[in-house]
């Protein structure tokens, strides 16, 4: 073999993060922080997109147990554990919206009999027959969601995109124009068009709505009839954690079901507890027909990620039940690792929405002042984002923060936005570091601008 | 135990997929793999079986390997974990160089990925960013992964149910270099083909075949990618399949064995001729992608299989198998047609589907864990790990040999006469 020219890794976002004197390097982690060979740390609030939601190293695998990747093909123990365990998160999270859900439509119902007794009132009475009917409903057992194992966020994507067009018969799918679903083929076609780069290497049957518009996803609902699903993520990440209207998703699932067009939300990212719950769907009241989630999943340890679809879409694949392979999909040494992920994770949901609030507030306050320089905070949970006035500012800032021993990075999709995504599991005084350096950076900046 | 087997299955039946519970259940061939050691593993109810079929490659160093392992654990213990895929740990780069030595061509550019799936949709979409072309010619039977373009180049057996057809990808028959020769145009961004499909039952192309497909892919300025998923790291005697033919692609997809039985990684290795665009703003983020265990697992494994020694014994057993394979050919003529080979490469070509089938179930019987090849069902795999022992050899080829001496037995005559009348069956 004649000498080969040596071999470098394709990552254009590291290269990119080093220009800026970003860390790269990272040779280990442990809790909340990164380190570099000469010892030197970062608390990390990029983590790998939320993979290490337990911080580094909390979780162990490969301890004692007598497993390996098992048969990707075959029945295994492991992954019917973790598929019970997965399954149990979700409806607990069902649960408890589905009683938030009582609690309201009771109030509801209480305030339309107190109408009702003005002497004026009393056609409502046919709405209050129907409320009654929801609350009872309410407190039914939702259904069983299966779960489909993947190695990545994109390969969910693209089995729940088979999954919907196999159900269905149908083909097309309407997703939001500032999505990022990663970057194999279907998740690529779906997420924002501006990240499809050439043009040949689009997947046609994609239609993109502007974000947060429920008239655009009617409209195109109303238009074709060969629509197999809607594709949406509850929280726009890379695109600076946008947040939906209030009642937005709710409305687009009733839309949705009426048409008997399927709902696949992408929550690799804000599933498992990064919104403060196990589903950041169950926030808007919405249950969808597949559900992707992952990074938290493997504990920051193993890839390991599932496509969880209802038990009534279950037909396709009975029809065909090997026609999704995934090799690595649900390796048996990570599937023990997930189940202590999952139970771990549940413990850290109320602290999550506390310190998601704390931080937005402080730095909300730190940024009063300097109004030129932040554009806007966002977030829920600790996914959050801080948009600066422009790409510069916002380059500076991550420069800064660098220097301050904080690493995090830009959206994908607005450069001018800085995400913190930090470890579930980081402690009030280590967001009280992150935000100390946000605070001094911004004096900074400030004085630049 | 079989309390625990039966809470398995209905756990398994309720939270995953029914469709594959049925579909065992109705075969007798239900198997919840239990412990498990080099060439064997257990069922919950004590059974043995000799996996000749190694997911394709992901037990080349047969199950729980103490090598991988260790490197997984000295990973740990050096505080490692998954990393993060916009920093670079540098046992990433080092991964990236030791993965680059090996390759057949010069094919510096190293893209971790989570998945061969993974890998070959990176591999399409770049060939297509860097051409500017939309084609991407394919070979009928071959088996690319479960991504959207790796179901699109792949058989329309795992196309159709999922509506997985793409405009510009077209498939032509394997191993007619003539076919190829006439698809590849003008736009054609690649050609997409794996050294030896394995899905399609270890068909070996001839000899003049890959050198052909690289002058066509040179004439029109088309992408030629390998997908050694399944036949690289040593599966055939050389650490690369397409060293056989000694043709330089211009892009290699790696997987399954590069997980040393343990860890989900995958890598594509690209020349300098993309570096244009690969500089030009192309990316391929994947969150779980090369993990930096994952990395330090993969390094064992390299620096396990690239060795003169591994090779020589990967072709020692080879040759040992080839011996017994002729045997079996010459002694159960009617039901077997002949056999595949390329070093550890195997498939065992029956009669027909249904003889096939007979002959897996009666297999499973017996103790030997196979699968068919899902584009000819005709072909059923024979893939024991590279690390197989001589005991281990000895009584996993007395199994199947006894598996096919039992396909005189009424049962399995009543069953190759069911399934002739209507061939379903499973993976």
């Amino acid at each position: 073999m004649s000498a080969q020219p040596k071999g470098t890794l394709i990552n254009p976002m590291a290269r990119h993060l080093e220009a800026i004197g970003g860390p790269i390097r990272i040779t280990h982690a442990e809790g909340v922080r990164l380190y570099d060979e000469t010892g030197r740390s970062w608390i990390d609030c990029e983590t790998g997109s939320g993979i290490h939601s337990l911080g580094h190293r909390s979780c162990v695998f490969l301890d004692g147990d007598e497993l390996d990747l098992g048969n990707h093909h075959l029945i295994s123990r492991a992954r019917a554990d973790l598929a019970w365990h997965i399954n149990s998160a979700f409806q607990i999270d069902f649960n408890e919206t589905a009683a938030n859900r009582a609690i309201n439509r009771a109030c509801e119902i209480l305030r339309n009999e107190l109408e009702n007794q003005k002497p004026d009132a009393g056609k409502n009475s046919k709405q209050k027959n129907s409320d009654n009917k929801r609350v009872k409903s309410a407190n039914v057992r939702e259904e069983t969601f299966l779960s489909v194992f993947n190695v990545s966020s994109s390969e969910c994507i693209d089995s729940a995109i088979k999954l919907s067009r196999g159900a269905t018969g149908r083909s097309i799918i309407l997703s939001a124009d500032n999505a990022f679903h990663g970057c194999t083929g279907y998740a690529l076609a779906a997420s924002a068009p501006s990240l499809g780069m050439a043009i040949p290497t689009r997947s046609p049957n994609f239609v993109h709505v502007p974000f947060g518009s429920i008239d655009a996803i009617e409209r195109k609902l109303n238009k074709e009839a060969d629509i197999a699903a809607v594709l949406l993520e509850p929280l726009a990440i890379e695109d600076g954690c946008k947040t939906w209207p209030p009642d937005c998703l709710r409305t687009i699932h009733e839309i949705c079901r009426e048409r008997n067009v399927l709902l696949i939300l992408d929550e690799s990212v804000t599933g498992l507890g990064r919104c403060g719950s196990t589903l950041a769907c169950t926030q808007h009241d919405i249950i969808p027909d597949i559900l992707t989630i992952g990074h938290a999943l493997g504990g920051g340890v193993y890839p390991i990620y599932a496509t969880c679809h209802r038990k009534s879409l279950d037909l396709f694949y009975q029809r065909n039940p090997f026609v999704h392979i995934s090799t690595f999909g649900g390796g048996e040494v990570g599937c023990m690792t997930a189940i202590a992920a999952i139970n771990d994770l549940w413990q850290l949901h109320e602290k999550v929405f506390a310190l998601g609030e704390g931080f937005r507030q402080t730095v909300v306050e730190i940024a009063l002042g300097s109004n030129s320089v932040v554009r806007s905070v966002r977030g829920v949970g600790l996914a959050n984002a801080i948009q600066f006035c422009d790409v510069d500012a916002a380059e500076a800032m991550q420069q800064m923060l660098f220097d301050r021993d904080v690493f995090c990075r830009a959206a994908l999709l607005s450069p001018d936005t800085l995400l913190f995504m930090p470890p579930l599991n980081i402690t009030v005084d280590e967001l009280h570091e992150v935000i100390a350096a946000i605070e001094s950076s911004l004096m900074i900046l400030r004085e630049r601008y | 135990m079989r309390n625990r087997r039966s809470k398995v299955l209905d756990d398994f039946k309720e939270f995953m997929s029914p469709g594959k519970v049925r579909v065992y259940r109705r075969y007798g061939m239900t198997v919840v793999m239990d412990d498990r050691e080099g060439a064997c593993f257990h069922d919950f109810n004590g059974r043995r079986f000799y996996n000749f079929h190694c997911n394709g490659g992901v037990f080349n160093l047969g199950h729980r390997p103490e090598s991988t392992a260790k490197a997984l654990r000295d990973a740990m213990a050096a505080k490692m974990d998954m990393g993060s895929w916009c920093a670079h740990n540098p046992i990433r780069e080092r991964f990236a160089e030791a993965l680059a030595a090996t390759m057949p061509a010069p094919l510096p550019r190293v893209l971790l990925c989570a998945s061969a799936s993974d890998a070959v949709d990176a591999a399409i979409r770049l060939a297509m960013t860097h051409t500017k072309r939309a084609k991407v010619v394919s070979a009928h039977g071959g088996y690319h992964g479960s991504s959207a373009y790796a179901v699109a180049a792949g058989d329309a057996r795992f196309r159709d149910p999922v509506h997985g057809q793409l405009p510009g990808f077209v498939q032509v028959a394997f191993g007619d270099a003539l076919a190829m020769e006439h698809e590849i145009d003008g736009n054609t961004a690649a050609v997409i083909l794996e050294t030896i499909p394995a899905s399609y039952g270890m068909v070996i192309p001839p000899d003049d075949y890959f050198a052909r497909i690289r002058a066509a892919c040179d004439k029109h300025g088309a992408i030629f990618i390998i997908d050694e998923t399944q036949t690289g790291l040593g599966r055939t005697g050389k650490l690369w399949a397409i060293e056989h033919w000694g043709v330089a692609p211009d892009a290699l997809i790696c997987g399954k064995g590069t997980s040393g039985g343990y860890y989900p990684i995958a890598a594509a290795c690209f020349s300098d001729r993309f570096d244009a665009t690969l500089d030009g703003g192309f990316f391929h983020y994947t969150e779980s992608a090369g993990s930096d265990l994952g990395c330090a697992v993969a390094l064992r494994v390299l620096e396990i299989t690239n060795t003169p020694e591994f090779l020589d014994n990967v072709l020692g057993r080879a040759t040992q198998f080839e011996g017994w394979l002729k045997d079996l050919v010459k002694r159960y003529p009617r039901y077997l047609h002949g056999f595949r080979q390329k070093g550890m490469f195997m498939a065992l070509v029956f009669r027909d589907e249904a003889t096939s089938m007979a002959a897996l179930k009666s297999m499973f019987d017996h103790g030997v864990y196979t699968v068919y090849a899902a584009n000819d069902k005709r072909a059923i795999q024979i893939l024991p790990p590279l690390t197989i022992t001589d005991e281990e050899y000895r009584h996993g080829a007395r199994a199947l040999d006894d598996a096919l001496v039992a396909m005189d037995r009424l049962k399995y005559r009543a069953l190759r006469a069911i399934l002739r009348l209507a061939v379903t069956s499973p993976v």
